[in-house]
């Protein structure tokens, strides 16, 4: 039986690439710098190099990072999730980047020399990575490609800053997830490319074994207060995988560190994992909430917490300030069985869910 | 092998409205032939106080999901999705938003729609449609796009029922900004239609089978834009005829046959 | 304050952009926000934003907001009492 192998993946973090990020979540370093930032008093985290908020610089990196000798052009969609992209063509007369995602798109693709068979744009807000996989998933199976090259990408800029400084959802200091003093989210630049393919797993390997989502058909902005539509999401992509909530090892939390949001992940998961919840983590406390390459990013890093049976601390945790037990913990944990479950929630209710499994 | 129907459909198009709840309504004299000047209660009985707010594509949007659900009862909302796709997304929004920021006044509401999602979205929140959403940006197929991703998904179970839309929309004074390609920037529409997996005894139960097939692409031939195909299949729709449709866009090619059953 | 009053039923529907509601069916001392006129809290931040923008009034923060926020008189009078221009 064929599986979607997630095969490959590199990422861009405020704590550097895949390797480095993950060396550093684990030695307990965060990337979360005090502001001012454009201007606006609150905490982010930046790309070690802003060079990299460009994307056809950010695109040429992660050039030979990816594409494999078993990359088949013209069996292949790519597809470019971002909620903004590169908009800096808006902020910056001299800037002749397009704002337009499918622009975008294309120079990707001329930046790391592929001609795919398709070119898709899927932008699904926050949850956009999440949904790009599942997009993919759902391609792969249907058999009309056989392999998929995401690419996802979102950065810091005075456009997105202040306009969630404006929704008065940043945090002045720094995020919190699930803490008693959070007050907000820390924004931070991400871009995250992967290959999928479809194909028999070896053991070892580690699949996209289920997918799901849902709006929670609420409002444009706040999530919904009982966690509703993000618990049908999960439930949807358990049933897709054909596991019960108890099989699952461990859990990547949207966790922005907002007050409603962890309020209403916390109810989700408290009913979603009736017999106790497996340990959690929340990743926005240490590279913040990379909006539309988020899930991507967090994805390739849950694959990595899946190799370790480890999960990181929840950087900006100390004391739960959720009503709750959800396995959320200011220390590393560990865990037995290999999968993770990655959870993303969009402005507009837009829910995503992906369970990732270590092949055995 | 899986079959599906299209249950409703609607559209704005430039000579006016087309649905299969209310047939063809063109504009009124007043309204200059363009679906931007859409009124609420052309498409929407209830009053809605959240309509003036929406932007230019959400507001095409909302009014064609309109349209397109009113009067078909046999939905179920908590398993229905929405497949978008949206030519330019919320371009407009961005250049709207960044002049509040020069000013100096980030404008909350026109931060929340700068979204191409905002489209869909406020469309699952106004109809209350639960299931799984999907939004695709331009790349000269984003209304196929989404119609395959919505056949895809009722292939799966994953949604009862999928409302495709295709919209194309920005405001008037972006008809010149340097990021609108003039070709795409210079038609405003949005078309509509619900399928499902199963037969219902509320629609029109048009089985639709789409393909793709690189042999069909056109070599040197004019190629259509994705607008007229989605034109005649309403169309055809409104004649209640069959319909065999060969598209080639750029470099997707293939057919789409849709099937009045009895 | 009649003058203001009518100054602000003008100003909320042309910022919040409420095409379906006409000047006079905003009800003073009825809450601005929720169910009367079907506003929420992306129009709270909205006023806030209208209030400095047109009167120089700044707003500690959100949940001042929504006490001033309690009908259209008390939306007034905190900029009575508080304006700049």
């Amino acid at each position: 039986m064929n599986h979607v192998v997630f095969e490959q993946a590199e990422i861009l973090t405020p704590l550097g690439n895949c390797s480095e990020t993950i060396d550093n979540l684990f030695h307990g370093t965060g990337a979360i710098t005090e502001g001012p930032c454009f201007g606006v008093p609150v905490a982010y985290a930046s790309f070690g190099d802003t060079s990299f908020r460009a994307l056809d610089l950010c695109a040429e990196k992660f050039k030979h990072e990816i594409i494999s000798s078993a990359f088949v052009p013209e069996k292949t969609v790519f597809i470019y999730c971002a909620a903004k992209g590169d908009i800096r063509a808006l902020e910056q007369k001299e800037c002749t980047q397009s704002p337009l995602l499918d622009e975008q798109a294309r120079l990707v693709c001329d930046v790391l020399a592929i001609e795919p068979k398709r070119i898709m744009v899927v932008s699904n807000a926050c949850a956009s990575g999440n949904v790009g996989i599942e997009l993919a998933s759902d391609l792969l199976q249907s058999g009309a490609f056989s392999q998929a090259i995401l690419f996802s990408f979102d950065t810091l800029s005075r456009f997105v800053v202040s306009g969630f400084h404006a929704l008065s959802a940043l945090s002045e200091a720094g995020a919190r997830p699930f803490d008693a003093e959070r007050d907000g989210l820390t924004l931070g630049d991400g871009a995250a490319i992967s290959l999928l393919s479809y194909r028999k797993a070896a053991p070892g390997d580690i699949i996209v074994a289920g997918c799901g989502s849902s709006n929670d058909a609420n409002h444009r902005t706040g999530p919904s207060p009982t966690g509703e539509g993000l618990y049908r999401a999960a439930q949807a992509a358990l049933e897709n995988a054909n596991m019960l909530s108890e099989e699952v090892g461990a859990i990547k939390c949207h966790g922005t560190a907002t007050e409603f949001n962890d309020a209403m992940e916390a109810k989700m998961l408290d009913r979603l994992f009736k017999e106790g919840c497996p340990p959690a983590v929340s990743l926005k406390g240490a590279i913040g909430h990379l909006s539309g390459s988020s899930s991507l990013v967090e994805a390739a890093l849950s694959c990595a917490f899946i190799k370790k049976r480890t999960l990181p601390k929840t950087f900006g945790f100390e004391k739960s300030g959720v009503e709750e037990s959800i396995g959320i913990s200011a220390q590393p944990q560990q865990f037995s069985r290999p999968s993770v479950l990655s959870l993303s929630a969009g402005f507009g209710g837009l829910n995503s869910a992906i369970l990732l499994k270590e092949n055995a | 092998m899986d079959t599906f129907y299209i249950q409703t459909f609607a559209a704005l198009h430039k000579l006016g409205m087309f649905s299969f709840s209310k047939g063809f309504v063109p504009w009124n004299n007043d309204q200059s032939g363009s679906p931007l000047d859409v009124l609420r209660w052309q498409v929407y009985a209830q009053p809605h106080v959240g309509f003036g707010k929406l932007n230019v594509p959400e507001r095409l949007a909302f009014s064609t999901a309109a349209l397109t659900l009113n009067e078909y009862v046999d939905l179920d909302p908590d398993k229905t999705g929405i497949s978008l796709g949206t030519v330019f997304g919320s371009i407009s929004t961005d250049l709207r938003y960044m002049e509040s920021v020069e000013s100096g006044f980030p404008s909350p509401a026109y931060f929340t729609a700068t979204l191409p999602s905002s489209a869909a979205t406020e469309v699952a929140i106004m109809f209350k449609l639960k299931g799984p959403d999907r939004i695709f940006v331009g790349n000269e197929t984003p209304g196929l796009t989404a119609l395959e991703n919505a056949l895809t998904l009722l292939k799966l179970n994953k949604a009862s029922s999928m409302l495709v839309l295709l919209v194309n929309g920005i405001d008037r004074k972006e008809k010149s900004s340097p990021f609108i390609t003039l070709e795409k920037g210079m038609s405003t529409y949005c078309y509509g239609l619900l399928l499902t997996k199963k037969r219902s005894n509320h629609g029109i139960n048009y089985r639709i089978e789409l393909s793709t097939d690189d042999t069909t692409l056109a070599k040197n031939s004019q190629q259509r834009t994705e607008e007229s195909y989605f034109f005649d299949l309403i169309n055809a729709m409104m004649k209640k005829r069959n319909i065999k449709l060969t598209y080639s866009i750029g470099t997707l090619g293939g057919s789409i046959v849709l099937t009045k059953e009895r | 304050m009649e003058q203001l009053l009518a100054e602000l039923k003008e100003k909320i529907i042309s910022t919040l952009k409420l095409t379906d509601i006409k000047p006079e069916e905003i009800v003073e001392d009825e809450p601005l926000i929720g169910e009367g006129l079907g506003l929420d809290s992306i129009d709270t931040l909205e006023l806030l934003v209208l209030m400095e923008k047109e009167y120089g009034v700044t707003v500690p923060d959100i949940n001042v907001g929504r006490k001033i926020f309690a009908s259209l008189t008390s939306m007034a009078e905190y900029i009575t009492e508080h304006r700049k221009k």
